[in-house]
């Protein structure tokens, strides 16, 4: 028998029933969301949560397939929830919401849009096994978490920060709650990447957290080489052998971290995401997700 | 010249909008970069909590004070650099403080709001006001006579305005007389309703709160005329022709509603269209491979879908409200062969400006 490996396989990360997919914009965490919401759903009953998708409605609960939901989930809508589960009589919620004050800090106050957002997500865990959540590009992911110790501390003594104490308490648990840092092979999101798990590791201390790189480029069979100083290659041979070389330089960034690879799957012309996330599950299966 | 270069010698401020993820940080850098090369004393200011301007400047560290580059990229570029390159990423605290400080000038008032710990929450990074503060920099830096041409590179999000949204809401708090529900607790004159809706905002939130968010409206009741004014004189520069914008997006078929989205709003809003950087494009490539081969078919699929992204996105445009314009102009920004994190990388890029669209 061997030592025991210390560093945390991604695929364990994976198995936390509650999911949050994070990384900087463009580098594909919504594929990888649905992919994995999907390959979840085969077997329990799996809810998609993304955070004010502007394609879809606000507030849309569908249902993309018996065990699979997916939440489209709006602050304003998220508020008037909230608010009328906290207040419970029907004439004082009617009071509040249409209350002009009122629906002006649902909509604008900074801070409050991230805590209901992020108060929904955490009412949903307790219906569905599986809850994996699309969040927004690193920055305003990072917000969502950093909302509930701000309005914590400053509704202190009162039933909301009794709220967030408890969604800081199930948020941080190690079993229940896993981060999946989404990245591309080039050297900014690498090192990203590494920062924002820092930066999920300061806010929740034990928080479980795998890495993806998404989209790597194919090997060529034929690696060309043209001179360094020659900023862009003029043949797709060309770029195809210097994209590939520099996935290899930059891939160095995350030397030593169990990570998950995807490939850049051929993009249909008219969708790029026409059955993308489909092979995205099946090679995460391959690799061990279960 | 094209219009994107045109934008550069006329304008006085350019704002580089577009979603994640697209290069927006590196190409309002690299617009940057070519002013100052063209002579311009420019500034190039990016509200961004992932610090990716300052990686891609090379720089560790960018501080509240604008960083001066200029010496930095006569090395980077090998040429004498008669404008100069600055960049800044703000704090929020720092930003947040010195718009306090601009709204009143009495000490107590700011002393007061400095003080308050909803607005100390509002101010702080990752709390969600970063949009409140990216106009700000821009009047600052627009009204200093240091500075030919500001580029603002806005916050990333999907929505490619929707840094405009929030201060437009804080307004219509102003506007609608919100900020005076806020004051009136200490008149007593309140009506029912609203006395009704504050009650439950007490049992959820607790009496401290509740205390420090009516200190937060007699404050800002305070500074309100010296705010109106400021949100006023912001809108009325956006609109003027000082002001250009530009749409930094992928050359994919998927880009072609945003482009809509965005000249519409654009037009709407009486604001300047300057054009589209379609970024890392794969057009230049030459195919010559006849056998196949996993890398180059990919190239191959990626350059199919940019062709019908020109389609695509002339359609759009001709589709949106946009009457007469013919600054529907695109440039295609070549993908580069080599990651782009630094000033040698950024004036590679700056130099692809001048590239003419295939038709």
């Amino acid at each position: 028998m061997g030592p025991p490996d210390l560093s945390p396989l991604p695929t364990s990360t994976l198995a936390r029933p509650l999911l949050f997919v994070q990384g900087k914009g463009g580098v594909g965490k919504s594929t990888i969301a649905l992919a994995l919401a999907k390959h979840f759903a085969i077997h329990q009953r799996t809810l998609l949560i993304s955070i004010e998708d502007p394609l879809r409605p606000a507030h849309e609960l569908r249902t993309l397939s018996p065990n699979l939901h997916h939440l489209n989930n709006d602050a304003t809508a998220a508020f008037e929830e909230y608010a009328g589960r906290k207040i419970g009589a029907p004439n004082l919620v009617k009071i509040f919401l249409q209350n002009r004050l009122m629906r002006y800090l649902a909509k604008a106050a900074p801070g409050i849009r991230e805590l209901v957002l992020i108060g929904k997500i955490w009412y949903e865990t307790r219906n569905y096994e599986r809850v994996v959540v699309d969040m927004p590009a690193t920055g305003h992911g990072l917000t969502l978490f950093q909302s509930l110790f701000n309005w914590g501390s400053l509704f202190a003594g009162s039933p909301l920060a009794k709220d967030a104490a408890a969604m800081i308490q199930s948020l941080s648990d190690p079993a229940q709650v896993g981060h999946l840092i989404v990245s591309l092979p080039e050297e900014m999101p690498l090192v990203e990447s590494l920062e924002l798990r820092a930066q999920v590791n300061r806010i929740f201390s034990s928080a479980p957290c795998a890495l993806l790189v998404n989209r790597r480029f194919p090997i060529p069979k034929d690696v060309e080489r043209y001179p360094e100083d020659r900023p862009f290659a003029l043949t797709a041979s060309e770029h195809a052998s210097r994209k590939a070389a520099l996935e290899k330089d930059n891939l160095e960034i995350w030397k030593g971290q169990s990570r998950l690879e995807i490939p850049y799957f051929s993009p249909a012309p008219e969708n790029a995401f026409d059955g993308i996330a489909e092979r995205v599950a099946d090679t995460l299966r391959e690799q061990g997700v279960r | 010249m094209n219009s994107i270069l045109e934008s550069l010698s006329n304008r006085r401020v350019l704002i580089t909008c577009g979603t994640g993820g697209v290069g927006k940080t590196t190409v309002s850098a690299s617009l940057a970069v070519r002013a100052a090369l063209e002579g311009k004393r420019v500034i190039v200011i990016t509200i961004d909590p992932a610090k990716r301007l300052a990686t891609s400047l090379g720089l560790d560290h960018l501080g509240h004070e604008p960083t001066d580059l200029t010496a930095a990229l006569e090395k980077a570029s090998g040429k004498t650099i008669e404008g100069r390159l600055t960049a800044l990423m703000p704090k929020s605290r720092e930003s947040f403080e010195r718009l306090i400080r601009s709204l009143s000038t009495n000490e107590e008032v700011v002393q007061r709001i400095f003080k308050n710990s909803i607005l100390g929450t509002f101010s702080q990074d990752f709390s969600g006001a970063n949009e409140y503060l990216a106009l700000e920099e821009l009047v600052y830096f627009h009204g200093k006579s240091e500075y030919d041409l500001v580029i603002l590179d806005t916050p990333p999000s999907r929505n490619t305005l929707s840094f405009l949204e929030a201060p437009q809401l804080l307004a219509r708090f102003f506007e609608e007389k919100m900020i005076r529900l806020l004051v009136m607790p200490a008149n007593r004159v309140l009506a029912f309703g609203m006395r009704k809706a504050f009650n439950i905002l007490e049992k959820m939130t607790g009496s401290g709160f509740m205390n420090q968010l009516f200190d937060f409206g007699e404050a800002l009741f305070e500074v309100q005329e010296n705010f109106l004014k400021k949100l006023k004189s912001i809108h009325s520069l956006l609109q003027s022709d000082e002001v250009g914008f530009l749409l930094v997006a992928a050359p994919t078929p998927e880009t072609a509603p945003e482009i809509g989205h965005f000249l519409n709003q654009i037009h709407s809003r009486g604001f300047h269209f300057d054009g589209v950087l379609l970024n890392r494009s794969l057009s230049h490539l030459e195919n010559q491979t006849p056998d196949s081969d996993p890398a180059t078919d990919l190239i191959h699929a990626l350059q199919t879908r940019e062709r019908l992204a020109y389609s695509r996105l002339r359609e759009a445009a001709e589709k949106s409200a946009v009457p007469g314009d013919q600054k529907l102009f695109y440039v295609q920004l070549p993908e580069l062969a080599r990651d782009v994190h630094g000033l040698e990388d950024l004036y590679h890029v700056s130099t692809l400006f001048d590239h003419t669209p295939r038709r």
